[in-house]
């Protein structure tokens, strides 16, 4: 016989919940591209900077020359200067220009009548008349392809990943360094129209208000507005230039305009459209007019940031939407003449585009299958090549980051046109040599970065050792380069072959690059697939698993065959399977994981399975046991149904986390779940009553539904809004509340009263009534915790007053005039701090300010350091003394301390929020033990027939689904949404003077999570009435199954939405919103499914 | 012969009614002035049942005149008394109290009469522990009782869900407040008078073969 395990829930649940993190973590690790944004401004420094660099281990360079490289270590080659750079750079984006909206195309006929095509002439007019001053690319972005990340991208040079882990995560601002920088540490005048993303991305550059213009991105039928208005800022500017010509001051240097309108032309009306056509001519016009301000020292720069779908729509990476166009202009020569020369520097260009073509591995044929035009005819250049490029152009460093290699069209050096008497082949080295230097300058910065990369992140990825193939590009082409400068140092002979030699150099520097590129582009942005596969499967087969154990009716054993039989089958099905997949380098599935991660990952599968097997596992000496009880109970011990539609609601319901509106509109939803579960408690506690319905009856049963519908509809009026939300959210915020606003003031006045009657009467009240339950000695522990629970509810309201002040206009309700009181402001540093204490504490004409600023300063560190820790321990402490209680089982009103839990902790959480949101996190306990002392009493019930016994479940479950739809509900209307703005950054502040890491982390954690601690807790309330009622009566199987099928449910309720919505995820990675809707909203299901979990396994352990 | 014969016929000609009242008679678009549309709508869905109760109770019940009337009262007061309750849990369930309150207004009223009037000419003239027992307890069990519980029960569900479109970006006329909800309140009607077909068309037949 084998041996028998028989686990219990805790250790089940502690299982299931491990099984949901791994789920979670391997999902995350396919889906999070990271990457770490290092804030390292660049520096411009030499040309042959560290000259020569290479592998000194290499074997190719050995002793003997080494005394022979440190003379020359200092000696480099001369370093040929640039042009000079541009004065002025004018940057037209236009959003969504994909590149056939610019080239020539030929009508076809057959084609259906495209109004996209041949709007654009001035772009082949130009690049026909002034070929030497004009550069015309197709522009290929990166996915996604999404405005924000693109303009990223363009001026910083990296490649996009979902969390640019950083310095600063709460605000959008690019922290890299960028090219908008270093530009604007050369140039001063720096105007900015259009697009605010820009503005948002780079606020420490467009910080002049007069001289910049953004307009809002997100009215997509307006085609006309933010054109426009860039237009009107546009001419004048141009237009005071050109009368100005001539004199010393610039009135402009960089000018940067984002137009929208073919953007929001596609998404409205698609490509092709009349619109379209009125659209992009006017852009020509635009084009046309500016190119005539272009003189010698302007560059005129125009690109689209990306393409557009068939449909109109971007943000995927289909050739459409990723090919975009690139176009450079200027009055001078832009690259080299295709002359007589006896060297064709165009053949090289061409040659060198074709590599890279060819190493990204751009599908020439695809573009031309699907665009129909001749992808040959134009070079293919990456939306990151614009950054180096642009900084060689203007003479400024390459950002830090940049990943980008140099167009090399552009590289001229100085004496390219005015010394041509030098003999043709000198020339020529020169030319060429400068083109290598600035080659080298791009790619030492590269290195650079990968370097500096590898020594702060320590990723894999970037080891030297994982790098030597890339890096043995860089380093032959030092060594040449160093070679060749020895060769011609020894002997001045001019070699014929320096040509040649230069080609290779450059060769090899730009296959360094672009083997950069590739490499990077795959670890930072590439999902794995396959980890995220492996992910979901884990997460549904534990959602399975926890669905098994619930209505496995036996509470079965695990044999150890039965045991060993499953893992071993798991363990070589998913090893097996991993493996393949590895070997078979399917789709780079499984590349992110290692070994370790492929066995844990095996494991959790076996342990999946083993709990999923679990109904069907039991021996069959257990079964022969279990078959005579099981004919006696098999009546009660079927499934309750609402157990059953609970269970498929919540799966239904999770099928909206698929849709971005549902998301968007989530605090709404969950109202409405919320209000039909009310209904639904409503009915089945009708049904399931006992005595005979009369009116008085059913009126009484209606009353708790009733007040917590009405709740929930009362709290829903406030909350924040999502910035989609807009227009239509009109939530009452706490903006609302502050003293001295017109017309607001008895509003105000209302809400600040109840609140006092809250806090001061009616709260502390109830409290005690609670703690004692209904016995009338006095109990002294009771009123102990009744009076720090009232100092507790005193330091919030306070805190609530101060916070309404303090976003008050400084003219405050009482009629009181700051002005008169002089106030330094130097001095005291947040001045409302101290106006709202003197509001509160003191007769405002009798005081001396003067005399006591201590007092104040005294009473701020009070108020805003003291007061908050001292809830802080107060609820640490109840939470502490109760868990005692509850653990030692003591005496047998352990119920009380679980209120005193309940109730310390919505204060703790309370003082985290804003004052409307602490407001009803104050009220929530009520709400809570409504919920979880109304149920039927089961005790009278099971005494009393069988189908009277069913209902009584009914109303049980569904009260769980309520408190944990309540606290979701909780979650809205205490300012929060599931967008990483709207994360409380304030809250890290309350109870510490400085910023402290883990202490902020955990507070801005508990702010977040305020509405699900509470509803966890009311878990624990309800788990142990549960408990209680088993233990103290009738040990009956019925009880104990439902006490099974309560605590599964509850984790059930988590898991589903969360298994579910990493599917979502993975099918919309690529949807233009997964980084603004899906993304953090799985995140946040993720986060609330682990501690649901985590807080369940307490429970169980705890009762 | 199948039970609740004269049930499924005043369902359908209900049915029939709601459909050419709500869609047809009144010269506005439901589409466009749902408002306007509704308040035409109401007054013949509501007299148009009247006289479907009228008919049922004198004609098919053979009910005194006295009885008639009494029933009549009762189900209009029963049915203004559910708009006033259900507009409250309509705002209750999410809609806004000030805006659009004449909608939120026009619509509870079309509930009102499209759930509980079918009621009242299924079941009436009968005792209140008739209700009770189907609505409170959620067990008909005659052909009347089932048809009476499943039109109230499915037009309720129906209005319910119409509310599922209302979030959704697709810029459609229908998603506009509250004409999708009434379009699936009408849905919702229909399907409960078909259901309460099949249901106590089914429990007849099971009937029949116990008693076999």
């Amino acid at each position: 016989m084998s041996k028998l395990f028989h686990p219990s829930h805790s250790f089940i649940l502690f299982c299931l919940t491990c099984l949901q993190i791994f789920g979670l973590y391997f999902f995350l690790k396919g889906f999070l591209l990271t990457r770490q944004t290092l804030d390292i401004q660049a520096t411009q420094h030499d040309v042959w900077d560290q000259f020569p660099l290479y592998d000194t281990n290499s074997n190719s360079y050995n002793n003997d020359n080494n005394n022979d490289s440190n003379i020359y270590d200092k000696l480099h080659p001369p370093t040929i200067p640039a042009k000079k750079p541009f004065d002025r750079v004018i940057m037209i984006i236009i959003d969504a220009l994909r590149f056939d909206f610019l080239t020539d195309m030929d009508m076809n006929n057959n084609q259906q009548q495209q109004y996209y095509l041949n709007q654009f002439p001035i772009i082949e007019k130009l690049h026909r008349l002034n070929p030497s001053s004009s550069l015309l690319y197709q522009f290929r972005a990166d996915p996604p392809t999404t405005t924000m990340q693109r303009v990223k991208g363009l001026m910083t040079g990296s490649l996009p990943t979902f969390i640019d882990a950083g310095a600063n995560f709460a605000s959008s601002a690019v922290n890299e360094d960028h090219l908008l920088r270093h530009i604007r540490q050369r140039y001063d005048n720096i105007y900015f129209m259009g697009d605010d993303t820009w503005v948002n991305l780079f606020p420490e550059v467009f910080n002049d208000r007069n001289k910049t213009f953004e307009s809002d991105s997100f009215k997509m039928f307006d085609l006309h507005t933010v054109d426009n208005r860039i237009l009107s800022h546009l001419w004048p500017l141009i237009s005071s230039q050109e009368e100005k010509k001539g004199q010393d001051q610039d009135d402009w240097q960089v000018i940067i305009a984002h137009f929208l309108g073919v953007d929001h032309c596609g998404h409205t009306y698609g490509p092709s459209h009349p619109n379209m056509a009125n659209k992009l001519s006017q852009m020509n016009d635009v084009i046309e007019r500016l190119t005539s301000v272009v003189d010698q020292d302007t560059l005129l720069v125009v690109m689209g940031d990306h393409g557009m779908s068939v449909e109109g729509d971007h943000g995927g990476e289909s050739v459409e939407e990723l090919m975009s166009g690139l176009f450079l202009y200027s009055g001078r020569q832009l690259t080299m003449k295709n002359d007589n020369d006896d060297y064709n520097y165009h053949d090289l260009f061409n040659r060198i585009h074709q590599r890279r073509t060819e190493k990204l591995g751009y599908p020439i044929q695809e573009i031309v299958d699907r665009l129909s035009y001749n992808a040959t005819h134009y070079p293919i250049a990456s939306q990151i090549h614009l950054v180096p490029t642009l900084a060689y152009l203007l003479d400024v460093p390459i950002p830090f980051g940049n990943l980008g290699a140099l167009l090399p069209d552009v590289l001229m050096s100085s004496d390219y046109d005015n010394d041509q008497k030098q003999p043709q082949n000198k020339r020529n080295d020169q030319i060429l040599l400068h083109m290598a230097q600035e080659f080298r300058r791009n790619a030492l910065q590269v290195y650079n970065y990968l370097g500096t990369y590898w020594n702060h992140t320590q990723h894999p990825g970037f080891a030297p050792s994982s790098l030597d193939p890339i890096y043995q590009h860089f380093w032959n082409a030092e060594r040449m380069f160093s070679n060749n400068y020895q060769q011609q140092h020894h002997d001045s002979d001019n070699d014929n072959d320096t040509i040649q030699l230069m080609e290779q150099i450059i060769f090899e520097y730009d296959t360094f690059l672009i083997s950069t590129i590739k490499y990077c582009d795959a670890i930072w942005a590439q999902f794995d697939v396959g980890s995220m596969v492996m992910g979901i499967i884990i997460l549904i087969l534990t959602t399975c698993a926890t669905v098994s154990v619930a209505i496995d009716s036996n509470h079965s054993s695990i044999s150890l065959r039965h045991f060993l039989t499953v893992w071993i089958i798991t363990m070589i099905i998913t090893l097996g399977g991993i493996v393949l997949f590895k070997n078979a380098q399917y789709y780079d599935w499984f590349e992110k994981m290692g070994w370790s991660d492929v066995i844990i990952a095996a494991n959790c599968m076996a342990l999946a399975i083993l709990f999923l097997t679990i109904p069907f596992s039991s021996s069959s000496s257990s079964k022969r046991k279990l078959e005579t009880e099981r004919t006696i109970v098999s009546v009660k011990k079927r499934i309750p149904l609402d157990w059953i539609f609970l269970v498929f609601g919540t799966l239904i319901n999770a099928f909206t986390l698929a849709s971005n509106s549902f998301v968007i509109w989530e605090d709404r939803g969950t109202r409405y779940i919320a209000a039909t579960l009310c209904i639904l408690w409503f009915f089945q506690s009708v049904v399931t009553h006992r005595t005979t319905l009369n009116l008085q009856n059913v009126l009484g049963l209606m009353i708790p539904p009733l007040i917590v519908l009405v709740w929930i509809r009362l709290t829903g009026l406030t909350g924040q809004c999502r910035e989609e939300q807009f227009p239509y959210c009109s939530y009452i915020h706490n903006g609302y509340i502050k003293f001295g606003g017109e017309g607001s003031h008895f509003i105000n006045m209302g809400y600040i009263l109840f609140n006092a009657f809250l806090c001061f009467y009616f709260l502390p009240r109830v409290f005690y009534r609670m703690l004692i339950m209904n016995n009338n000695k006095k109990d002294w522990k009771a009123i102990i915790f009744t009076v720090a629970y009232s100092i507790s509810l005193f330091i919030v309201f306070i805190r609530q007053i101060t916070t309404i002040y303090q976003s008050s206009p400084h003219e405050d309700a009482l009629g009181l005039n700051i002005q008169q009181f002089n106030f330094d402001d130097d001095i005291y540093n947040p001045p409302t701090t101290i106006f709202s204490m003197q509001l509160i504490f003191s007769n405002p004409l009798s005081i001396n300010i003067k005399l006591s600023h201590d007092l104040y300063t005294t009473c701020i560190k009070i108020l805003d350091v003291y007061a908050p820790r001292m809830v802080y321990a107060i609820t640490l402490f109840s939470t502490f003394f109760s868990n005692i209680c509850i653990f030692n089982k003591k005496n047998g009103n352990s119920a009380s301390y679980l209120t005193l839990l309940l109730f310390m902790w919505s204060v703790t959480l309370a003082i985290l929020q804003q004052p409307l949101g602490s407001t009803i996190l104050l009220t929530s306990p009520l709400i809570m033990s409504l919920l979880i002392r109304t149920r039927t009493p089961t005790k009278d019930i099971i005494k009393t027939t069988t189908n009277r016994q069913e209902g009584s479940h009914l109303t049980h479950y569904i009260q769980i689904a309520l408190i944990y739809i309540i606290g979701h509900h909780l979650f809205f209307v205490t300012s929060h949404q599931a967008t990483f703005t709207s994360l409380p950054w304030k809250a890290a502040f309350i109870g510490f003077d400085d910023m402290n890491y883990y202490g902020g982390a955990t507070l801005v954690a508990l702010s977040t999570l305020s509405g699900y601690i509470m509803t966890w807790l009311g878990f624990l309330s309800i788990r142990y009435y549960s408990s209680q009622q088993s233990g103290s009566s009738i040990r009956s199987k019925q009880l104990l199954q439902d006490h099974r099928l309560f605590i599964y449910l509850i984790v059930i309720l988590q898991a589903i939405p969360t298994c579910l919505s990493a599917i979502f995820v993975l099918i919309l990675r690529r949807h233009l919103m997964t980084w603004k809707i899906f993304a953090p909203r799985f995140m946040l299901q993720a986060l609330i499914g682990v501690g649901t979990s985590l807080a369940v396994t307490l429970c169980e352990w705890l009762i | 012969m199948l039970p609740a014969l004269p049930q499924l016929f005043a369902g359908i000609l209900s049915i029939v009614l709601n459909y050419v009242a709500t869609f047809y008679m009144p010269k506005t678009r439901l589409l466009r002035d749902p408002l306007e549309t509704l308040t035409t709508a109401v007054p013949l869905i509501l007299a148009g049942h009247i006289i479907i109760l009228i008919f049922m109770l004198s004609v098919v019940k053979r009910c005194s005149f006295k009885t008639t009337v009494i029933s009549i009262g009762n189900a209009l007061l029963v049915t203004a008394l559910g708009t006033v309750i259900l507009h409250g849990f309509i705002v209750l369930f999410g809609a806004s109290l000030v805006e659009k309150f004449n909608h939120t207004l026009a619509f509870a009223a079309y509930l009102a009469v499209l759930a509980l009037f079918p009621t009242f000419i299924s079941l009436s003239p009968t005792d209140t522990n008739i209700w009770i027992k189907c609505f409170l307890q959620h067990s008909p069990s005659t052909g009347p009782e089932i048809f009476a519980y499943s039109q109230a029960i499915c037009t309720l569900s129906g209005a319910w869900i119409g509310a599922i479109v209302l979030p959704l970006d697709w810029e459609r006329d229908w998603q506009a407040w509250p004409i999708s909800c009434v379009i699936s309140t009408y849905l919702g009607h229909a399907v409960g008078v078909f259901t309460a077909f099949g249901w106590s068309s089914f429990k007849h037949i099971l009937n029949k073969r116990k008693n076999e």
